[in-house]
């Protein structure tokens, strides 16, 4: 059952859901259990990630019956990458919480409300990471659409635990954005069915056409998953959401949630006959968010509604692209992926760094954080290294991205594109700088406060952004993975 | 064949004008009596579209459950005078 | 505690927040009015398929062999659902937030529950037995006994002492769990995740359903109370005599 050689497709699903339940069992915080099957999932993903890069693709039959009657779960290089990605980002955000609500409690009578916030946090984290690695390794748009369901209902619980006023409401309204992309997704996937008598992912993918209802059914689903994923105008959600969580769950929800809709948005979009259509649709609203996102996040006052900001500007990098993907060189697909895998790492550290300041500090008003390096050295190296991946500075992983989206829309002679991107990295390092600044000030301290943070919170953070950076040193690892088709 | 085509046109309007009271509803009371109504009636429109597995789980589920919620969740915020709602700050924001 | 500078009320442009959320309502109605005007031809769907394979499945019904075998992985995951329903609705609830009002226990009340349980019981376990064949499933079922559970749960009904309180959070678990070992099991005897054929099936799907009804009654029910158990650290400031009421 578990050897080497037979498939691992199912466990990065299993392993995960099993913690979920366990952690939920416990009768006290399950910190313990909740790392343990963080490990195991994060284990069981790489693993898959090494088969597809070994042996091809994977595929497992539900209950052993074929589509079109079953359902079958594929791992091809893109889905394994998004797995191998979630395992990397997920297990240095587990590490990070275990030292994050060990350090929240200071033994006065709110600990109890901690400990529940705790308590709740492992069984949602492990259940949307389940659902997350079912949504990228799912054959299936029914499926596809109950993980969509578990993962945003995850991501609300997990935005409203802080408890915060500001973060109830933003958790609220992400519940109403997200039931409305869910719906809208769910009406597309009857088209679907109604017209191509299938609800396999890869069969409806095969049998697009300009016909009226397959039309329909795909501005549908689409429209879903832009909602879902927040590019602009659909942004208005996110930033509350993800700037006002806890700081490990602004992590995974920036750094991983709105990378399941955009991964399915790519698997639907990533045809030629459509990107030739309408592709430039999704590229001239990333545009709009490229720019949109960088000014805002330019104006705010706070660290993390910055990084948040930050979000909504980098998610339009990952749309903007499209119109790349009909490159005959077929670099378009590696550009893109490599985008939101750096984007996942670099943001992911900034949200955790950004953390870590907030709670040694007691805020993140970014003019006030002038010193904090003195404390935090670490955390604060993990902040700039992220930044840098961000605005795409060599050696990261946001170099390389970047590089091969300049490259590849030169080389198409789309030039307003190598151009935007351009424009949005000069945006980025505005700022990114901006928030570096306050960070590496030179200024003391008038007094220096007890270090309260667990050490794991800080090298968490710079274990991810290492990552960020060394993707842009080891580039041929993912891309070989991304070329299993 | 005219009575029932009567009767599902008349199933239909009917659950269209009661979604639209449900929503211009002002007192969300109301607003949930309508709203088990209309659950009731779309189960009868799922009966007619010979989906009583539907039917059943709507009319328990849709209407029965959901209704209870409501009404649960509306005596709780109601009977929250305006000095008891009091959410607590997250003490990060110190 | 000095004000950050906050992000920008919401009040300040709702307006044009509202427009993309319009435009997709229109793309829903467009899409229904065309569906309605321009049927198409209609594709025949799986229904042939099902059919082909129900010998195999091993249930007569098939909605049942379609949720419960053909596409249980769907099922197995909206169990979950469920489970993470009440999680986030606990995860919500706050001990020092207003006490809700205790409604009078009315005899109305109390009598109607005396009648009204048991046969909504029977009611359920009919129709999940019923689901084999014709109408009826786990669903349904657990949408019954939840039913059953609210009720009783309106005045704190002392019926409720019959379910021990520590077992609370086991039974909310038991289906996906139950669910979960199934699947694993199969691929212990060698077969694929959730792989089960004709003789042994039945009973299989039986106890999953089983199983399944009796979790999303619990949920159900205890997604109408709203409120976690007590755990042990904190049993010393509450009424122990309340039973399982108190997780409403």
């Amino acid at each position: 059952m578990i050897s080497p050689s037979s498939s691992w497709l199912i466990w990065p699903i299993i392993v995960p859901l099993l913690g979920a339940v366990l952690c939920f069992l416990a009768g006290k915080p399950p910190r313990r259990t909740g790392l343990l099957f963080a490990v195991l999932t994060g284990g069981a993903s790489l693993v898959l990630g090494w088969q597809v890069l070994a042996r091809g693709i994977e595929s497992h039959a539900l209950g052993a019956w074929r589509p079109p009657l079953g359902i079958s779960l594929r791992a091809d290089g893109a889905a394994a990458l998004m797995v191998t990605m979630t395992a990397v980002t997920g297990l240095a955000v587990s590490i990070y919480s275990g030292g994050y609500f060990q350090s929240r409690l200071t033994g006065d009578d709110r600990d109890r409300r901690r400990l529940a916030q705790e308590q709740y946090f492992w069984p949602l984290w492990l259940l949307l990471w389940g659902a997350l690695n079912g949504l990228f390794l799912s054959g299936d748009v029914f499926n596809i659409y109950i993980c969509l369901e578990l993962v945003a209902l995850s991501s609300v619980g997990l935005t409203a635990l802080s408890g915060k006023p500001p973060s109830l409401v933003a958790a609220m309204r992400y519940l109403l954005v997200s039931l409305l992309g869910s719906l809208s997704f769910l009406l597309g996937v009857g088209f679907f069915y109604k017209t191509c008598s299938t609800l396999e992912l890869a069969a409806i993918i095969g049998a697009l056409a300009p016909t009226p209802p397959m039309i329909m059914a795909l501005a549908l689903v689409s429209a879903g998953l832009l909602l879902k994923t927040a590019l602009f105008p659909f942004h208005f959600w996110l930033p509350p959401a993800h700037a006002n969580a806890l700081s490990p769950v602004s992590a995974i929800l920036s750094g991983l949630v709105i990378k399941g809709t955009w991964y399915l948005f790519y698997r639907f979009w990533q045809e030629e006959i459509l990107l030739a259509a309408v592709g430039a649709l999704p590229a001239i609203l990333g545009g709009g968010a490229i720019i949109w996102g960088a000014f805002q996040a330019f104006s705010q006052q706070r660290l993390k509604m910055l990084v948040a900001y930050s979000t909504v500007a980098q998610i339009g990098y990952l749309f903007v692209a499209f119109p790349l993907l009909a490159d005959p060189a077929g670099m378009g697909g590696p550009a893109l992926f490599y985008f939101a895998i750096s984007h996942s790492f670099a943001k992911g550290a900034m949200f955790l760094a950004a953390g870590t300041f907030l709670l040694q500090m007691g805020h993140d008003r970014i003019d006030d954080l002038a010193g904090v390096r003195q404390i935090l050295p670490v955390s604060s190296f993990a902040f700039a290294l992220g930044g840098l991946s961000l605005m795409g500075l060599p050696p990261s992983g946001g170099f390389i991205a970047k590089y091969l989206y300049v490259t590849t829309a030169i080389t198409q002679g789309r030039w307003w594109l190598a151009l935007l991107v351009v424009l949005g990295s000069g945006l980025t390092a505005a700022y990114v700088f901006r928030a570096v600044a306050a960070i590496l000030s030179p200024r003391l301290l008038e007094e220096r406060p007890q270090l309260a943070v667990a050490a794991s919170m800080q090298w968490s953070a710079l274990a991810l952004a290492l990552m960020a950076m060394l993707l842009g040193i080891v580039a041929t690892l993912p891309l070989a993975l991304l070329g299993v088709k | 064949m005219t009575a029932v085509n009567a009767f599902d046109i008349l199933l239909c309007l009917t659950l269209i004008w009661l979604a639209w009271q449900v929503l211009a509803s002002r007192d969300p009371f109301r607003a949930v009596v309508l709203f088990i109504s209309f659950g009731m009636l779309m189960a009868l429109g799922w009966v007619r579209l010979q989906a009583p597995d539907l039917a059943l789980a709507e009319a328990a589920i849709g209407s029965g459950l959901t209704g209870a919620l409501f009404l649960s969740a509306l005596r709780k915020v109601t009977g929250t005078k305006k000095d008891e709602r009091r959410l607590d700050r997250d003490e990060e924001a110190q | 505690m000095k004000k950050g500078g906050k992000g920008r009320t919401p009040r300040d442009n709702r307006g044009w927040r509202l427009l993309p959320v319009m435009a997709l309502l229109l793309l829903f109605l467009a899409a229904l009015a065309r569906a309605y005007l321009f049927p198409g031809a209609s594709a025949a769907g799986l229904a042939a398929r099902v059919d082909a394979s129900l010998a195999a499945g091993g249930v007569g019904s098939r909605v049942t062999a379609v949720l419960l075998n053909f596409r249980a992985y769907d099922t197995l995951l909206e169990c979950f659902v469920l489970l993470l329903g009440v999680m986030v609705v606990w995860s919500l609830w706050r001990p020092d937030g207003a006490k809700s009002r205790e409604p009078a226990a009315g005899a109305i009340l109390a009598s109607l529950e005396r009648l009204l349980v048991p046969l909504m019981i029977m009611v359920g376990s009919y129709l999940l037995w019923a689901g084999s064949d014709r109408a009826g499933g786990a669903f349904q079922a657990g949408a019954i006994l939840g039913g059953a559970g609210v009720l009783l749960l309106l005045d704190s009904s002392p019926l409720l002492k019959v379910f021990p309180k520590r077992g609370l959070v086991p039974g909310l678990c038991l289906g996906p769990l139950f669910f979960l070992s199934v699947g694993i099991a199969a691929m212990a005897w060698g077969g694929n995740f959730l792989e089960y054929r004709s003789p042994e099936a039945s009973l299989i799907i039986i106890a999953l359903e089983g199983a399944a009804a009796f979790s999303i009654g619990l949920c159900l029910a205890a997604l109408f109370g709203g409120r976690p158990p007590e755990r042990q650290a904190e049993d010393g400031r509450d009424q122990p005599s309340r039973n399982q009421g108190e997780f409403r």
